[in-house]
């Protein structure tokens, strides 16, 4: 098991951007992860795949970077890439600083957003597209807001408060300690970069500009989805017990199959996808909330390396010879 | 030929069995769906071809012609039952000498297969259950969309209906698949338990009303003990007699008490998703196998 990820650095449009590269294979696998500037009371990075590298590098190059102004990574140099356009450019630029030709992309919820937003604006860089218990990309409907990190613990980013964001988004929260996630992230919001993070967000205009790179991002990309389809092969891998998603009050009169919100927010991704996309799987995994890959990593890792080697399989087998 | 092997023949307690079998490693037991005495379809071991030899590089792979289907004997006395189906099963692993078996059924093979699990635990490692009518909650409509074939029974034209209407991709009912049915359909046994389901009603009085009350106490199992072994459900969306919505009942139901509970499911598919993606359906039973490994 890897714990202390090494990283290294490669510098973006004057963005110092850190990255863990681990494994080998022709098939590059590239992890995203979750997060919005750090704005929901965690300090995010690429250590949240800590369990999932060494495994996925057994037959795959993984590359796993530290996202737009998270953890390692530095500061957008600009205000208006506070964004997820802000933070789907940077991607873009640090696939192609590296190279990276072909990749499939796995990213987790935010980091599954900036992955169909690459799928769709770069069709031909990206071999699949997973994402995994992402309330940024799935159809919310008329649910109520998720309010389950509301009355975080004080003082807000000390260790024990970012413990119980990790311990609120799970299932089991026996991941929270194991690793060294938890020491990570307590690093990283005790950085000068981190407070300069708070600073730059910390007026009411960046709100709004949140709330409007959100909507904007998410409705372009429905409208893209419905209207001409991903033409690359999808895989939406949900744990089930999502905290994360919408509190959907149907839940409390146990109606039906999707009384389980997860299940619900998921088929409704898959049912708008796979209409245009005829690659289209979905994957649960019981008794796992928000972050599946670390709830059950033995059987997260074999689930996406399996999707990934399914689509090369069929790749190869389709190409002209 | 289309399991790539040549069939081994056993006395499984008096009924001459015909299975496959290929590979080493951890025995993975692959079950089709559908019953004896099916005259508008025959459901065969042949539906696995291409799943079978890929999943027999890493394992050993058994695929078994169930009691009274492809060329296994009929029940013995007028034992038309599900529950005669999965003691054959049972009795047909232990004479084969198999251990920590991997069962894996479709349509009403999955319904054995769970019955299996829970009643053999011994002797059963894991469960995967894809498309299951039959095991699921809910109203099936196999009769509503299988019903009122427009061939005569064992017919190659009927065959070929009854499956095209099972799958998103009609190509894969080829003519492999075809000839394979028609063995079957030309063998005086199976004849005679299409009779015996039918002209002599064994169907109506025994075989479902017994399904109906397996299904009503398996459920119950599941509900209340549990599967006991790591379970995944595999589902292909286009299936028109078990759709999304009862797998993904049933796998709550699993999910509820078994610790390991995945499903997986699948567009461009219908009742056989393993054969409209063989790659994906392998890839998926790799890695299941793979991540329970201590």
């Amino acid at each position: 098991m890897i714990h202390s990820l090494d990283k290294k650095t490669v510098v973006i449009e004057g963005v110092q951007t850190r990255y863990v590269e681990y494994g080998q294979g022709e098939s590059v696998i590239v992890l995203l992860h979750n997060g919005l500037f750090s704005k929901d009371g965690f300090c995010a990075s690429a250590q949240m795949w800590e369990h999932n590298i060494e495994g996925l590098g057994q037959s795959f190059r993984v590359i796993a970077p530290d996202m737009l102004g998270q953890g390692d990574t530095g500061l957008p140099q600009m205000l208006d890439h506070y964004s997820y356009d802000g933070m789907v450019a940077h991607t873009r630029a640090f696939l192609a600083a590296l190279n990276i030709k072909r990749a499939h992309l796995v990213g987790h919820d935010h980091g599954g957003l900036v992955a169909i937003r690459i799928a769709i604006e770069a069709p031909e860089s990206v071999a699949s597209c997973t994402i995994v218990n992402s309330p940024a990309v799935a159809p919310w409907g008329d649910n109520v807001p998720n309010v389950t990190l509301q009355g975080a613990l004080h003082p807000l980013y000390s260790r024990q408060s970012q413990a119980w964001v990790l311990a609120r988004q799970s299932f089991t929260a026996h991941h929270v300690t194991t690793g060294q996630l938890l020491d990570t992230a307590h690093v990283h919001a005790q950085s000068d970069k981190f407070s300069l993070l708070r600073e730059a967000l910390s007026g009411n205009s960046m709100d709004l500009q949140f709330v409007r790179s959100v909507t904007k991002t998410k409705v372009n990309t429905f409208v893209h989805l419905r209207e001409k389809g991903v033409c690359v092969p999808i895989f939406l891998l949900w744990g089930t017990e999502d905290p994360m998603s919408s509190s959907n009050y149907v839940t409390q009169w146990g109606a039906g199959t999707d009384s389980n919100s997860a299940i619900g927010h998921a088929r409704a991704l898959f049912n708008l996808i796979q209409t245009r996309q005829p690659m289209t799987r979905m994957s649960f995994i019981g008794r796992a909330g928000y972050m599946p890959f670390r709830e059950q990593p033995e059987v997260f890792n074999e689930m996406v390396s399996g999707f990934a080697r399914a689509v090369d399989h069929k790749e190869a087998a389709t190409r002209p010879t | 030929m289309a399991m790539s092997v040549s069939p081994k023949w056993i006395d499984v307690d008096g009924i001459k069995t015909r299975y496959f079998e290929a590979g080493s490693g951890e025995p993975i037991l692959l079950i089709t769906g559908g019953n004896f005495g099916a005259g508008d379809g025959a459901s065969i071991v042949e539906s696995w071809d291409r799943n079978f030899s890929p999943l027999a590089q890493r394992h050993r792979v058994i695929a078994v012609d169930k009691l009274g289907q492809g060329f296994t004997d009929n029940p013995k006395d007028n034992d038309y039952t599900m529950d005669a189906v999965v003691r054959h099963l049972g009795a047909f692993i232990k004479a084969v000498g198999l251990e920590n078996v991997h069962v894996a059924g479709q349509s009403r093979g999955a319904m054995a297969a769970a019955c299996m699990t829970l009643d053999y635990p011994e002797l059963v490692r894991s469960c995967t259950l894809v498309n299951t009518s039959t095991l699921a909650p809910g109203v099936g409509l196999n009769e509503v969309m299988l019903g009122g074939s427009p061939y005569p029974h064992f017919t190659r034209e009927g065959q070929e209906w009854l499956f095209k209407e099972c799958e998103h991709d009609k190509s894969i009912v080829d003519d492999e698949f075809l000839d394979e049915a028609m063995k079957v359909f030309a063998l005086p046994k199976y004849i005679e338990s299409v009779r015996k389901m039918e002209q002599e009603g064994l169907k109506a009085m025994l075989f479902t009303p017994q399904l109906a009350r397996l299904k009503t106490e398996t459920l119950q199992r599941l509900a209340q003990q549990g599967m006991g072994r790591p379970t995944q459900i595999i589902w292909g969306i286009e299936d028109r007699t078990a759709t999304l919505d009862r797998g993904i009942d049933l796998f709550h139901i699993i999910s509820a008490r078994e610790r390991q509970t995945t499903m997986h499911v699948m567009n461009s598919a219908g009742h056989h998703p393993y054969r409209e993606h063989p790659a994906h359906f392998n890839e998926i039973m790799f890695g299941f196998l793979k991540s329970m490994q201590p």
